[in-house]
């Protein structure tokens, strides 16, 4: 299970989280290239096409990390920054709500097969101008391996 | 009999203070070499990393990196864009067309590295 599906299974499983997140929790392979949209993600949005407060997960790199390498048994330890997308139509009220749920779920716990998922910081008060919706965004970062 | 020891040219608190600073000003300057040294080819990887498709052109050739000193002891490397939309091709469509965030990503564990390897 990789680090994206663990955080996904977690979020996905938190009533908490749901009650606020009326419009799903996703991930960048049930979205496709353009993220959360009125196409591939109808669930996202209400009747009248608005978006609905929703989060979508999205691993941004897989980067070596250089001090946790060994060459002769072939391991490398591997950064993963995993992004957390939450959205609503207006105000950022939903959004603060479901940041912080996240971050109660996340930080510092070791999801399946990783070291511990690190919060790593947030971008706040965004609008994403295709969506027409307001956007934070919470980073978690999670040092995983990678082996032969 | 005859007396031996030694007298201190220098007191020991004074020196160590002398020595400290320097040495404190010398990771500076290792710091600021190595941030001087790795800002261009930051740049250049986000010329030629930037996921986008050109129209004009000028928002891969505006994105540029900067070296500042923010106070005394601080070196920061600054990654920005050059274009008034810079913030959409971060945040519009979770990422998509994103390129500082993944720089950070790619360059910070190696300029890490060197640090510690200057230190070493």
């Amino acid at each position: 299970m990789s680090a994206l599906s663990a955080a996904k299974a977690i979020l996905e499983a938190d009533a908490t989280l749901l009650a606020t997140s009326t419009g799903g929790v996703w991930d960048y392979d049930e979205t496709g290239r353009l993220g959360i949209n009125r196409t591939t993600t109808p669930g996202a949005f209400d009747d009248n096409k608005v978006i609905k407060p929703c989060v979508l997960l999205r691993l941004r790199s897989s980067e070596p990390n250089p001090f946790l390498q060994d060459e002769g048994a072939r391991y490398s330890g591997v950064t993963e920054m995993l992004e957390v997308w939450f959205y609503e139509d207006s105000g950022y009220s939903n959004i603060e709500t479901m940041r912080d749920r996240v971050w109660t779920l996340l930080h510092a716990v070791q999801l399946s097969d990783t070291f511990m998922c690190l919060w790593a910081g947030d971008v706040r008060g965004g609008r994403d101008t295709d969506l027409n919706a307001n956007v934070e965004r919470s980073t978690y970062q999670v040092t995983t391996k990678k082996s032969a | 009999m005859t007396q031996t020891g030694f007298r201190w040219i220098r007191p020991p608190e004074q020196a160590l203070t002398e020595l400290t600073e320097a040495y404190v000003a010398a990771i500076h300057r290792g710091v600021l070499r190595i941030a001087q040294g790795y800002a261009p080819e930051i740049e250049n990887w986000m010329k030629g990393n930037a996921p986008w498709t050109d129209r004009t052109g000028n928002a891969r050739q505006t994105l540029y990196t900067e070296v500042n000193h923010v106070v005394q002891s601080m070196v920061e490397i600054v990654l920005s864009h050059g274009v008034s939309y810079g913030i959409y091709l971060e945040l519009n469509n979770a990422g998509r067309y994103a390129i500082i965030d993944p720089a950070l990503d790619h360059w910070a564990p190696i300029l890490w590295s060197e640090v510690v390897r200057m230190l070493s």
